[in-house]
């Protein structure tokens, strides 16, 4: 097919529409009226376009839904309307037509998009969640991924960062793996992309920035690559969760499937979408530090302590103590302090936000077209940072022929930005943690206009100002995204078609990091500039082959049936470097100093696989489908590279039957099981091959490099393997008021990867194996219901909790615990990574106490922390630790009100999480009671003497670790269930008769997000976590990057 | 259906090639299919084996016999539960420094075992076969001799290990202290015999001297005197090495292959390839190092050790110290200088080479094996040739008792925070002794207690293989 061929088939459909326009010209003409209502709340539907079919009038209705069209005898009517099904009428005689429309969310013939095809809703006999772009957040948000916070039953959605375009996390039905990846499968227009998550985990950032060897190595992302799709570009979101529906992507469904489907042209006259809306964000949440008078009186207190403790007198004055425990003079009198600086407000800011989108959207007999445009710019709410995203996309779809036709979906993004040194501890310069551990009594700037910092204060506190972090550090990373997915599809006969695509994506990623002679680490006020410099290209192509069948066998048999061959391959190339010895801070770039430090690699994956799948229906009523895919992986060992994954699901619509027909006010119930296997295919690429790595090491003066053996091969490796069982239940109420899905699922997990533990005889730290089992099981409610639909006032309600339970059965040993971070362990009979301390139980509040207690360190006294001894032997000692929560909350909910009265809307959403635990590891600095750097303001609450023994909870300040007061312990352990308003838009829809032209649709909207949060948790937010899409090790909270809270207003145009 | 029929036709055609599609390997990394081929792939091989045995010296050594001992203690508040385990010497087998070191050392083993095993099916030529295995089966008997002296056991492997079944079929189990010594004794022997060169420029290699060198320490420890005594001798007669005459160039930067070096461990400064012994070994205060940086105040000279040196002694200044000067003004504060750079613009990555075996040891070591075997002049002859090096008189003692003490003293003093007091005093049975006087002579209520002299198995080991047994006490 030509592109004269193209144009051909263009004229010759326009010359069609011309002769149909001339013949239904000769015909008697007359005004047809009518009114169109919602068909379930009975309200007028306002701007429903009609169209007399064949390109005559076009009308739409007024906000009483009433229309008035020109139209003949025999003419078609459409009636279309945004998120409603469409529908047609002929004109007969009459010449007053009242219409239905039915939302196509709940209309059980609405589409559903699965793997490889569409379904019925009424049809689906898996658990799969559908958002329509209704159902997402309606602020604008960089990436879709947090919009569908609250929105989908059984799926954990976790903003980790507040970083702009920073990373989310989705976990569905409970995390899955130890040591495999946990992310779920996306596919992007039917392109599996794969799992989302880029290795975010910025817990070592800082640290790894000291050593051109560190730069050049230091790539955690920042850049969410789900932000490449444009929000505003998806017509719909499915979340496939049991094994019915994601078998269909074998090796990769165990995770869940999230499919992401763009918006496609539509026949008819072009329509422009414009949409631009602007605002501003600021800190949610400020932390409540202690003020200068107070942060006095603690530092004296904690110095006097450590003083005492080593035997000396709390009145002798700093010459005779040692250096630690000596005290600034002027602390001796807090109410002379006169500088009283909350640093948080240094580094935080009110950052600007705005998004502008431009699409159009139309078609004609045999092209039909989406283009979009969209720009999004975020500043940080932490100063200097910020992000900008553009996006455009094409969308075609071309019909060559009756039988044939091709598409072609082109998207490309650009994303830059600057980001922040947010997270990390205060000694390699965490900014955050400077601002918070900073004396709230040192003004910010020397009498010579430089930034003061107590650094090199024997006195002071250890920590660099907040604005040479800020100025003598930069990040700046750019993405580049491309993706292309090309099909050609040809019907051979009726219900028999054969489709084959070809896709590409390519992404780019830079980044350049810089840290200045002026950043050093610890105590040390300078050290050496570094640099580091990253380029990633990752090219991923796609190849399907589909053949679909559909057919009836009489009335009652439908038969669809899929079956397909695909082949893919990935390869990412990396280049890293990085620089030291500048001679001056004025080049941040490698070329300035001595590139000593990097490496270049290519690592691939290929996969083959057949798939298969057929959907039979009996009467509508009984559902039967069966899927299978098998699935050969580069990933894993010879012996084991091909994998067969395969699921049956029945489904029963027990509304049909004639003995429930009585039940009128029963519009639909539905029992549906399933019984499957997924699988999980993430971990490295090359975990089952034996590799050696150089070492470094010193001959002759020079740099030398040795080689010894890294891995232990494993040729038996294979995916993990997920046998789910899944039992739903569908009703629909009274004409829709009343939608219930109800989910319960069991996930067996067998083969876990884990990277078993190898005794150090070996040589070998750890192997990756397939051993281990764990189980995942839980329940899914969702409860829509429209509570008052009287005339023009309209509340809806959309509910859903999920409840999980996660367990390990089975590790290669029965005593194994993989630790998982410094703070978490996986060990059988529990969850994955739960919480495993030391577990301090409160504080000694007098010596009848420490003497009632078991052995802990010889001199520990009152005002000290007390522990569990976990194993009961009369001592305290690291073999003490034990379980003490778990990242994993016991149920989460979403919890979304839309008020509608007549134009004007109010959506309220609040979503919560119960159960899980969050582990400050920011408060080992800012609540560690040592004497030294500013504390939360709860620390006034302390134990100061057994007549003002304080909270029980906060020990003495004492500058001496000797009693683990300050190290790794359970008190930093919190609760971080939370309720969040999530948000509120107001919206208006202006109504159409102000403009005399076709104008039919403005809103203008008001949105605020991450309103208000109730929480127990002291951090910023109960969901920051600086350990990012390492799920494994959820729940570490290190000064992660505050959640703003977002204002915007805003204005959405269709023109048509 | 033409189309079909290709799409058919391309799809067989993908399945056919598919286990090509499908076997990648990473073309950016050495695996083991592709390696131990040349004389080149086993020299990397060996130097690979040397960066493993340097692991070990990064700092756990220095734990494990300067912090346990009454040479040093930890000087900063905010130590982890680890160190203050040592310093307090009340070690647990959760204890992550211990376990650094058994992996460090066991992985070294291991390493050693590939690269013998792999160089026996190799067809280098005996030549080099010899000279790689001699210098090999060196580290891996400095390893087990490590082992057995800290565990009082260990596992003794010589395969390799090349799927998780043929660990699942090796005994790794730990063996008694009679058999790693006897591994040890016929390693050392082999290497003798093998060893090409009598001394090498190069002192980061394995030369004939180091090899004697280690098997005069491993007979002593063994309390076999008269094999001490041949091994020891005939290293000093062949008149190789000798005491340089400035102890302070020993310990300071551009330390390499001194004539007093049997064998040591080589570090450079600005390619990430430094050490960090001048954070290890000075205080968490600004004033003594370069560009306002501070040390760790991890591993501190103690008290005990600044006293012990005698007046005149040329090896304190070079040793310890103990002012600094923050902010320019006066502070007292104990550091160790040994293997520190003060100078340097990164102390973590210092270019002091780390000397593991030398000529003053070995002297020492032969008047320890001479006066057990009753010549308590022989002895006195070689202690002296150290107490000359250091600007002191020479001691004139007729009594072995007497004897022992001053080489036990002369020993702490001379190789102070070079990793030998804790072995020292194990070998000489002075630990508890020695150890229980110290805390008594510090105020404080901890004690060396029997069991403690041979350190626990780290839990790691017996979680994954409870049939280890712990040692016993812990």
């Amino acid at each position: 097919m030509n592109e004269k061929c193209l144009t051909k088939t263009i004229r010759g459909s326009l010359l069609l529409i011309c002769c149909l326009s001339v013949f239904t010209a000769a015909a008697q003409l007359r005004i047809i009226t009518g009114r169109v209502l919602d068909a379930n709340i009975r309200t007028p539907l306002q701007g429903v376009t009609i169209k007399v079919a064949g390109g005559g009038q076009a009308a739409s209705t007024n906000n009483l839904g009433e229309y008035s069209i020109e139209a003949k005898t025999g003419d078609l009517l459409r009636f279309n309307f945004l998120g409603y099904d469409p529908v047609e009428i002929v004109v007969g005689k009459e010449s007053a037509y009242d219409v239905k429309l039915i939302r196509s969310t709940e209309s059980l013939d609405s589409v559903v998009v699965v793997g490889y095809g569409t379904q019925r809703k009424r049809d689906i006999t898996g658990s799969v969640t559908s958002l329509s772009p209704q159902d997402l957040q309606p602020g604008p948000a960089a990436s879709f991924d947090q919009m569908m916070q609250g929105k989908v039953a059984g799926a954990q959605i976790t903003q980790t960062t507040g970083a702009p375009g920073g990373n989310v996390n989705i976990v569905i039905r409970g995390i899955n793996s130890i040591t495999g990846g946990n992310q779920p499968l996306y596919v992007i227009d039917g392109y599996a992309i794969g799992a989302g998550g880029s290795g975010s985990d910025v817990s070592s950032f800082n640290g790894n920035s000291y050593s051109s060897e560190g730069m050049a190595n230091n790539t955690a992302s920042k850049i969410n690559p789900l932000s490449s799709i444009n929000p505003s570009d998806i017509a719909s979101i499915e979340i496939l969760k049991d094994a019915s529906a994601t078998a269909i992507y074998g090796s990769r469904g165990a995770n869940g499937v999230i499919i992401v489907t763009t918006k496609k042209g539509k026949r008819g006259s072009p329509t422009v979408h414009l949409e631009a809306a602007g605002g501003f964000q600021n800190v949610a949440n400020k932390l409540k530090m202690m003020n200068a008078q107070e942060f006095a009186e603690f530092h004296a207190e904690g110095r006097d302590n450590a003083w005492v403790y080593a035997g000396g007198n709390a009145s002798d004055p700093n010459d005779v103590r040692t250096g630690g425990t000596r005290v600034r003079p002027e602390f001796r009198n807090p109410e002379s302090l006169t500088t009283n600086i909350d640093w948080q407000d240094q580094i935080f800011r009110t950052a600007p936000l705005q998004n502008y989108q431009l699409s159009t959207t139309g078609g004609g007999e045999s092209v039909d077209y989406m283009v979009s445009l969209g720009y999004y710019n975020q500043q940080g709410i932490i100063k200097k940072s910020d992000f900008n995203k553009y996006n455009m996309r094409s969308n075609i779809d071309i019909r060559l022929s009756n039988r044939l036709s091709l598409g072609v979906s082109l998207a490309g993004s650009y994303t830059h930005g600057n980001f922040a040194r947010a997270e990390g501890h205060l000694g390699t310069r965490g900014l955050i943690a400077a601002a918070l551990a900073n004396s709230p009594a040192m003004p910010i700037y020397q009498a010579d206009g430089s930034y003061s910092s107590e650094l090199l204060d024997p006195l002071g506190v250890l920590v660099e100002n907040p604005y040479l972090i800020l100025d003598e550090f930069s990040d700046k990373r750019n993405s580049a995204n491309i993706f292309t997915n090309n099909y050609l599809q040809y019907n051979l006969l009726d219900g028999l078609s054969i489709k084959t695509s070809i896709g590409v994506n390519y992404v780019t990623g830079s980044t350049r990091l810089w840290k200045s002679s002026q950043i050093g680490e610890w105590g040390a006020k300078t050290s050496p500039a570094t640099a580091g410099a990253h380029n990633s290209a990752l090219l991923n192509w796609l190849n399907e082959n589909t053949v679909n069948y559909t057919t009836n066998f009489g009335e009652d048999h439908k038969i669809d049936a899929v079956v397909g061959f695909t082949a893919q391959k990935e390869s990412l190339n990396m280049l890293q470097a990085g620089a030291m010895d500048f001679p001056t801070d004025l080049i941040p770039y490698l070329a300035g100093g001595n590139v000593n430090a990097g490496t270049n690699y290519i690592t691939e994956w290929a996969m083959l696989s057949w798939l298969a799948r057929v959907n039979y229906s009996f009467m509508g009523k009984w559902l039967l489908t069966g899927t299978v895919r098998r699935d050969g992986s580069s990933r894993f060992g010879i012996n084991n590279r091909w994998g067969t994954f395969p699921s049956a699901s029945l489904g029963y619509r027990l509304s049909d039957e004639e003995f429930m027909k009585s039940l009128s006010f029963i519009d639909d119930l539905k029992l549906r099981a399933s019984y499957g296997a997924s699988g999980n295919n993430l971990i490295g690429n090359y975990a089952h091959i034996g590799l050696l790595g150089i070492v470094p090491y010193v001959g002759n003066g020079q740099p030398l490099l040795g080689v010894t053996p890294q891995t232990l091969a494993n040729e038996n490796l294979t995916w993990e393997r997920s046998l789910q069982t899944n039992f739903g239940l569908d009703l629909a109420l009274f004409n829709h008021r009343i939608v219930l899905t109800v989910d319960a699922y069991r996930n067996m997990k067998k083969d876990l990867l884990l990277n078993t533990l190898l005794p150090a005889a070996t040589g070998f730290g750890s192997v990756t194996q397939n051993i281990g089992e764990l189980e995942n099981k839980g329940l899914e409610i969702a409860l829509n219901t429209r509570n008052i639909a009287s005339g023009s006032f309209q509340w809806n309600t959309d509910f859903n909790v999920s409840f999980n339970r996660n367990k390990v059965l089975a590790l290669n040993t029965s005593s194994a615990r993989i630790l998982s971070s410094a703070y978490q362990a996986t060990q059988v009979g529990q969850p994955i990574s739960s919480f495993f301390l030391l577990e301090a139980t409160g504080v000694f509040k007098n010596w009848d106490e420490v003497h009632a207690s078991p052995l802990q360190h010889p001199n520990t006294q009152p005002g000290d922390l007390k522990f569990n001894d976990a194993n009961g032997d009369g001592r305290i000692t690291d073999d003490d630790k034990t379980f003490v929560g778990t990242p994993w909350p016991k149920y989460t909910f979403g919890f979304n009100n839309q008020f509608t009265y007549k134009s004007l809307s109010l959506g309220v959403s609040l979503t919560g999480s119960y159960g899980q635990k969050m582990y400050f590891q920011g408060a080992e600095i800012i609540m560690n009671s040592a004497g030294v750097q500013n504390q939360l303001a709860l620390v006034n609450d302390r134990w100061r003497s057994e007549e003002n023994p304080g909270n029980g909870f906060v020990p003495r300040a004492i500058r001496n670790d000797y009693a683990r007061g300050i190290g790794i312990n359970s008190r930093y352990l919190f609760e971080a269930s939370f309720v969040r308003i999530r948000n509120v838009n107001l919206a208006y829809k202006l109504p159409s008769n102000i403009f005399r032209s076709k104008l039919p649709a403005i809103d203008m909207f008001a949105d605020v997000s991450n309103v208000y949060t109730f929480t127990d948790y002291p951090g910023y937010d109960p969901e920051g976590s600086s350990t990012g899409d390492n799920i494994a090790a959820s729940g570490i909270d290190y000064f992660s990057y505050p959640l703003p809270r977002t204002f915007t207003l805003g204005i959405r145009m269709n023109i048509r | 259906m033409k189309k079909y029929i290709v799409c058919v036709a391309l799809s067989l055609l993908f399945l056919s090639s598919c286990n090509n599609f499908l076997a990648l390997s990473p073309e950016h990394q050495i695996n083991e299919n592709n390696f131990y081929k040349t004389e080149a792939d086993f020299e990397n091989a060996l130097v690979g084996v040397y960066a493993s045995f340097r692991e070990i010296y990064t700092h756990e050594i220095f734990y494990l016999a300067e912090l346990t001992s009454d040479n040093a203690e930890v000087s900063i508040s905010s130590s982890s539960v680890a160190e203050m385990e040592f310093d307090e010497m009340n070690i647990t087998p959760s204890n992550t420094i211990v376990q650094g070191f058994w992996t460090k050392v066991l992985f070294t083993i291991a390493r050693a075992n590939i690269l013998l095993v792999r160089l026996e099916q190799s067809d280098l030529s005996m030549e080099s076969k010899a000279r790689i295995a001699s210098e090999t089966k060196f580290i891996r008997a400095y390893s087990y001799f490590l082992m057995v002296q800290i565990f009082g056991r260990s596992p003794i492997t010589h395969g390799e290990f090349r799927s998780p079944e043929d660990i699942a079929n090796a005994d790794l189990s730990l063996k008694s202290l009679e058999e790693v010594y006897t591994e040890i004794i016929k390693d050392l022997k082999e290497a003798e015999e093998l060893a090409v060169d009598d001394s090498q420029e190069d002192k980061g290699r394995v030369s004939l001297g180091a090899i004697q060198g280690l098997l005069g320490k491993v007979y002593l420890t063994r309390h076999q005197y008269t094999e001490a005594i041949h091994t020891l001798g005939s290293l000093i007669e062949r008149n190789v090495y000798s005491l340089e005459p400035d102890y302070k160039t020993l310990f300071s930067p551009g330390n390499g292959n001194t004539k007093e070096s049997l064998f040591e461990l080589k570090f450079i400064s600005g390619f990430n390839q430094g050490n960090e012994y001048s954070v290890l070994f000075t205080p968490a205060s600004t004033g003594l190092l370069a560009n306002n940086q501070q040390g760790s105040g991890r591993i501190t000279p103690s008290l005990d050790l600044m006293d012990a040196y005698e007046e005149g002694d040329a090896r304190k200044k070079a040793s310890v110290g103990d002012t600094i000067r923050p902010n320019g003004v006066k502070e007292y504060s104990r550091h160790g200088l040994k293997f520190v750079d003060l100078n340097a613009e990164n102390p973590r990555d210092g270019s002091v080479n780390f000397t593991v075996l030398r000529y003053a040891d070995v002297l020492l070591m032969y008047a320890e094996a001479l006066n057990e075997d009753d010549d308590v002049n022989g002895a006195q002859a070689y202690l002296n040739m150290v107490r000359s090096r250091a600007d002191l008189e020479g001691v004139e003692i007729s009594n072995k008792e007497d004897m022992r003490e001053s080489i036990a003293k002369e020993r702490r003093l001379e190789l102070a925070y070079e990793g030998h007091r804790w072995f020292d005093l194990l070998r000489t049975g002075k630990t508890q002794e020695t150890m229980n006087a110290f805390f008594v002579g510090k105020g404080l209520n901890f004690t060396v207690q029997n069991h403690e002299l041979i350190f626990p198995i780290p839990r790691r080991e017996i979680d994954i293989n409870p049939e280890l047994g712990q040692n016993e006490g812990y």
